[in-house]
């Protein structure tokens, strides 16, 4: 699959440098993707589309040779068959960007606690020799900013 | 226009079959270039008077080799017609902004790409 031109790599290096000293965050790459990749598949899906579409339309006018009325019936069997699947595609299309525009606020509130009984019921189920303790340090530093930092080991 | 030159720059081979057959049958000159790389190279001796680019290529992709083109005097006046298989408003906007004459969405319509290549022939003649 190829990229859009505004996704390829440039060819200058300014933003090269803007990413290494803004390194994207793991969400807006994820949203990124996900966009070249749906992009891709409209590209991917068009292409086929186009030439089973043009060559059909070319023989069904009767410009490569004389076309019998059958052959020109299934000639149009084929067309609206390919223009049936490429709205098809398109809807689908379409319908994907609008869902991923819908999840791409990104913030939501999270069940921390949730999370936390979670992953320690996650642990109670692992062997006792292969479990080892971690700490798990969440300050608040700010309305709506924690910082939470794992560290190896019981807290001090 | 019979006789016109006309380069077809597309990497699927079946699309620029289908471009390359269209123009053809109306008496254009055509050849064809699978990238970015392959149109440069055959440019120089075939100039053509237009050309239909693809714009998704591997390597450098049609708007820059559109780019490029404009700011090459052996090259700045050809008429450069993208194509693209994923077509929306704005890849038509950036499309134009980086210097194509026009603008199609694949699939090509059949019957209008001769008439659509004729008259963007047309209109470059007419201009100053």
């Amino acid at each position: 699959m190829k990229s859009k031109p505004e996704d390829a790599a440039p060819g200058s290096t300014g933003a090269g440098l803007e990413a290494a000293v803004h390194p994207l965050h793991p969400l807006q790459e994820a949203r990124r993707l996900r966009r070249t990749l749906l992009a891709d598949m409209s590209h991917d899906v068009h292409t086929p589309l186009n030439v089973i579409i043009g060559f059909a339309e070319l023989m069904s006018e009767g410009k490569v040779g004389p076309v019998s009325d059958e052959h020109k019936e299934y000639l149009g069997d084929i067309l609206d068959s390919s223009r049936h699947l490429l709205r098809l595609i398109d809807d689908v299309l379409a319908f994907a960007r609008v869902e991923a525009e819908k999840t791409e606020a990104g913030a939501e509130p999270l069940h921390l606690t949730a999370i936390m009984a979670e992953i320690h019921s996650a642990i109670q189920g692992l062997d006792a020799s292969t479990r080892s303790h971690i700490t798990i340090h969440v300050v608040r530093e700010g309305p709506d900013r924690l910082h939470i930092e794992v560290e190896p080991g019981p807290s001090p | 226009m019979s006789g016109e030159r006309i380069l077809i720059v597309d990497d699927n081979a079946a699309s620029s079959k289908l471009a390359r057959v269209l123009l053809q049958r109306d008496g254009y000159e055509v050849q064809t270039a699978a990238d970015a790389e392959d149109a440069l190279r055959v440019l120089p001796a075939f100039e053509p008077r237009a050309i239909l680019m693809d714009i998704q290529l591997p390597g450098m992709d049609g708007l820059t080799l559109t780019r490029r083109l404009r700011t090459d005097a052996a090259t700045k006046d050809i008429v450069i017609l993208a194509m693209t298989a994923c077509a929306t408003k704005s890849d038509e906007a950036v499309a134009l902004a980086a210097g194509c004459d026009g603008y199609m969405a694949k699939p090509i319509d059949v019957r209008s790409l001769p008439g659509l290549v004729a008259h963007h022939l047309v209109a470059r003649r007419a201009a100053p």
